[in-house]
């Protein structure tokens, strides 16, 4: 099941672009904020010139071309930080799946209980993750292009729906609000850790690829969140999913119902994303315990993700915990930003040390 | 004709053929001889003593009405004949062999030197060759060869003189093409060669010839380029085939399982033509040709999904049509796999996705059949599979019947008796002629169209995305022999797009061929 399989760069990055296109369109905005739509957009901007500076840990550990993997560079803290990640990824493909489940009980069956539903999909995920990365890789590739042009679609069909009137001062409710919603959008950017957990099974040059994904993600955000204030106004705010409300809107002529057009895509980007967790789960387990497939992590790990997402769906406060964004905010901070760091800084003392 | 000549040999011998046990040695010593090797792997040498080749062979074919066994003297040289009636040539047995041996009154006294007399001299032909083993020997009479032994000679001589009934080159029944030749394969394994022979007229086409199935011994003719031909591929092709153990091989199907190696595969890696103009054009793009012999299809191997949705029409039409065409295929692929369960998820569960006018159309049409839509589309797909078979099956003379059961009976009256409703009929008319534009695939379309049927029933769009995410995963964890499956979409090769989806103009197509080899991981 793990096979010594490399993928492409490109690949790596469009699926990355995938789940965070995944991210941006399952957004639930926090009603309790102070800030006005216009303040997203300004918010996006801001995230998209923070992030080169968040992820430079990042960017030098691409630099130092490492192609083991990164709990090799702890050898005694390895094993307890590989099972930190691995349910790290268990959080991520909870959250995934539960915000999927939110989804499909409010969009498809308002009055139908999804939980076979979300049954067969922890099923198909299972076996998809199984068939290992490459497969999830360029099926990321493929569909991303129906991302892409299901997006522009709607972009076009918007055009003439805009409105500037529902532009407001930016800052309106204040500077901190708008911080807030930054580091908000900041955090919901978790691609980067499977960038570094993939680093080692990635060819090509993916310094250069990760800085174009981090300008084409920080562009595409903007521009998104610009056609949402413009086309929804004040509106979008109340929405629970305000992107597929956009959606809604948009028609081009006799097609009307062109949010079905993006709403497939969504589900298959969760799909993927789910996908590739349960893969990065079931190969860190394999490697860190060394069970050669004997011990199907995979399985186990769906179970786990059902049981969570079962008990979310029913319990409003366990369901909070799980959405709440300090607890997002610490767990992007240890895992994408201090990971990193502390693997750089090791690398360096290594390299001291052998010169 | 050889029948009787040889019995007339025979009286002048004084042989009789009368099987007397008594008179007849033969008989008496026929349970002396050793027992026939079951396997192949010991081998018997020919005996210099005609009398025990004959009497093996004997053993061996068990007396069986189509092998002739006959002995005969030349000059004095005491020879045995054997052919198999039914594959060789009588006539040109009888005029280049057997009655210029016969008559020849110069032959060499040395059995040596007469074998290679024989062989240099007396027949005039160029298929001649030897064999040494008597398995060897029962192989070449099975392969349509004329066999000389002599008395002395620890080796036979086995002349080519095939001639059997067979089905010549027809047209091509499953690849129908409007502006390409019309010939296509056929069940004679060495017409096949001279089919391809004739399109590639290259030194560097070879055929490499294996043998498949312990009882039927089937021969494999693996060809390909070999300036463009990835040997690694090759080669596990050929370990695959030579390690298979079928005990007969009739037909493709068991071959293209062998070397696939996914069980779970929804769509083959191991692509099939019946033309072979689209064969030649694979062998010149790096790939391997497999013709089994008593088959009028020839495997190609690797195989890209990709290639399902071109013909060999694609590329004598202009450049635009190719692509429109192309997108027609792509588009009706879909289609045929999508739109019952997309049917069935608006009836069931999104009828907002519906305008209101058509909306209201299709629930009167549905309120007055008594089945549920997922059970009346399952239902009248099933109805209408096996009519396919049906038509498929029976004589050509009865096949009109069918068309007016299957489309008057069953379409018209049953939408007349409100067994299912008008739209449905619509439906599946789409679906069914749809799967048909491409018909290389039928059987995968076929098969994922219930499934998503079900899928649909059960959870609407929700369903069928997932499904899709399924399917889409499945097809891209193909690598057939180190190809990617999905080539060139997902890995992508900008390279190979020049024939992809649209196919360039002629001139900037010949300026840079493409190889398959180019894709691998």
């Amino acid at each position: 099941m793990n096979k010594a399989e490399k993928i492409s760069s490109y690949q790596l990055f469009l699926l990355m672009a995938v789940s965070r296109a995944l991210s941006t369109l399952t957004f639930i905005p926090q009603i309790n904020e102070n800030a006005g739509l216009i303040d997203y957009i300004a918010a996006s901007v801001a995230a998209w010139l923070f992030m080169p500076v968040v992820f430079m840990p990042v960017i030098l550990l691409i630099k130092s071309n490492r192609t083991d993997s990164i709990f090799t560079l702890f050898p005694k803290a390895g094993k307890p930080l590989s099972i930190a990640v691995c349910i790290l990824l268990l959080f991520m493909a909870v959250f995934t799946l539960s915000r999927l489940n939110l989804f499909i009980s409010t969009v498809f069956f308002p009055e139908k209980d999804t939980t076979v539903l979300m049954i067969i999909t922890l099923l198909a995920v299972c076996y998809c993750a199984s068939l290992s990365l490459e497969p999830v890789a360029r099926a990321g590739t493929l569909i991303f292009v129906f991302l892409a042009l299901s997006l522009a679609v709607i972009t076009v069909s918007l055009i003439d729906k805009l409105e500037f009137n529902y532009i407001t001062p930016v800052m309106s409710g204040g500077i901190s609000s708008v911080i807030k919603l930054v580091v908000s959008v900041t955090v919901r950017t978790v691609e980067p850790l499977f960038l570094i957990l993939l680093l080692p099974v990635t060819n090509g040059n993916v310094k250069k690829g990760f800085i174009i994904w981090i300008a084409a993600t920080g562009l595409a955000l903007s521009v998104i969140t610009a056609l949402l204030t413009l086309s929804l106004g004040e509106s979008a705010l109340y929405q629970l999913f305000p992107y597929h409300a956009m959606a809604q809107l948009a028609d081009l002529g006799v097609l009307e119902r062109m949010d079905a057009l993006l709403t497939g895509v969504w589900i298959i980007s969760a799909f993927l994303r789910l996908c590739l967790i349960l893969y990065l789960i079931n190969d860190i387990c394999q490697k860190t315990f060394k069970t050669a497939n004997k011990v199907p992590f995979t399985a186990i790990s769906g179970v786990i993700i059902l049981t969570a997402v079962l008990v979310s769906e029913k319990s409003l406060s366990y369901s909070g915990f799980i959405f709440s964004l300090p607890l997002r905010a610490c767990l992007f901070v240890i895992f994408v930003i201090l990971l990193p760091t502390a693997a750089v800084i090791k690398i360096k003392i290594k390299e001291k040390r052998v010169k | 004709m050889f029948r009787f000549y040889l019995k007339n040999i025979h009286r002048k011998s004084g042989n009789t053929n009368n099987g007397d046990s008594v008179k007849n040695p033969l008989k008496k010593n026929l349970e002396e001889i050793t027992d026939i090797p079951e396997n192949s792997e010991r081998e018997l040498p020919i005996y210099r003593d005609i009398l025990s080749n004959e009497l093996y062979l004997k053993k061996s074919f068990g007396e069986s009405m189509d092998i002739l066994i006959k002995t005969a003297e030349a000059d004095s040289a005491k020879l045995l004949f054997c052919m198999a009636d039914t594959l060789c040539d009588n006539l040109l047995v009888t005029q280049q062999i057997v009655k210029p041996l016969l008559e020849n009154t110069d032959l060499p006294s040395n059995h040596e030197k007469l074998m290679n007399y024989i062989s240099q001299s007396v027949i005039a032909g160029v298929d001649i060759k030897k064999a040494y083993s008597l398995q060897q020997a029962e192989q070449e009479i099975l392969s349509g060869m004329f066999l000389v032994f002599c008395e002395g000679v620890d080796y036979c001589l086995c002349f080519g003189v095939q001639r059997f009934t067979k089905r010549g080159v027809e047209q091509s029944q499953s690849e129908v093409n409007e502006k390409s030749s019309l010939e296509a394969f056929c069940e004679c394994f060495k017409d096949n060669l001279a089919l391809l022979r004739r399109r590639i007229r290259s030194p560097k086409l070879h055929f490499d010839t294996l043998e498949a199935g312990v009882t039927s011994k089937t021969r494999i003719c693996l060809c390909y380029l070999t300036d463009r031909v990835n040997y690694e591929i090759l080669n596990q092709i050929k370990n695959q085939i030579n390690s298979a153990r079928f005990d007969t091989v009739l037909s493709s199907g068991s071959i293209t399982e062998l070397i696939e190696g996914n069980r779970f595969a929804l769509f083959s890696a191991v692509g099939s033509t019946e033309r072979p103009d689209t064969a030649c054009a694979e062998m010149a793009e790096g790939r391997i040709l497999i013709i089994i012999d008593g088959t009028p299809f020839a495997l190609i191997a690797p195989y890209l999904f990709s290639e399902n949705f071109q013909t060999v029409d694609d590329y004598n039409v202009p450049p635009f049509y190719a692509l429109f065409t192309r997108i027609l295929k792509y588009s009706a692929f879909f289609i045929a796999i999508f739109l019952p369960s997309v049917y069935i998820a608006v009836c069931s569960f999104h009828h907002e996705v519906l305008p209101v006018a058509m909306l209201y159309d299709m629930a009167v049409q549905e309120s007055i059949t008594p089945f549920p839509v997922l059970l009346e589309t399952v239902f009248i797909h099933f109805v209408y599979e096996i009519v396919r078979e049906a038509g498929v099956r029976m004589p050509k003379s009865v096949g009109n019947a069918v068309s007016i059961v299957g489309g008057l009976v069953i379409g018209d009256a049953a939408v007349s008796a409100g067994l299912i409703a008008a739209p449905m009929l619509i439906v599946v008319a789409m679906s069914a002629i749809t799967s048909f534009v491409i018909p290389k695939l039928y059987q995968p379309v076929a098969f994922l169209r219930f499934v998503f049927m079900i899928i649909a029933g059960v959870s609407g769009f929700y369903g069928i995305a997932i499904g899709f995410c399924v399917m889409l995963i499945n097809i891209c964890s193909q690598n057939p022999f180190s190809v990617p499956f999905t080539s060139p979409f997902a890995p992508l090769f900008l390279s190979a797009f020049r024939d992809t989806l649209f196919r360039q103009n002629w001139t900037k197509l010949s300026r840079r061929s493409f190889n398959i080899s180019s894709m691998e991981k």
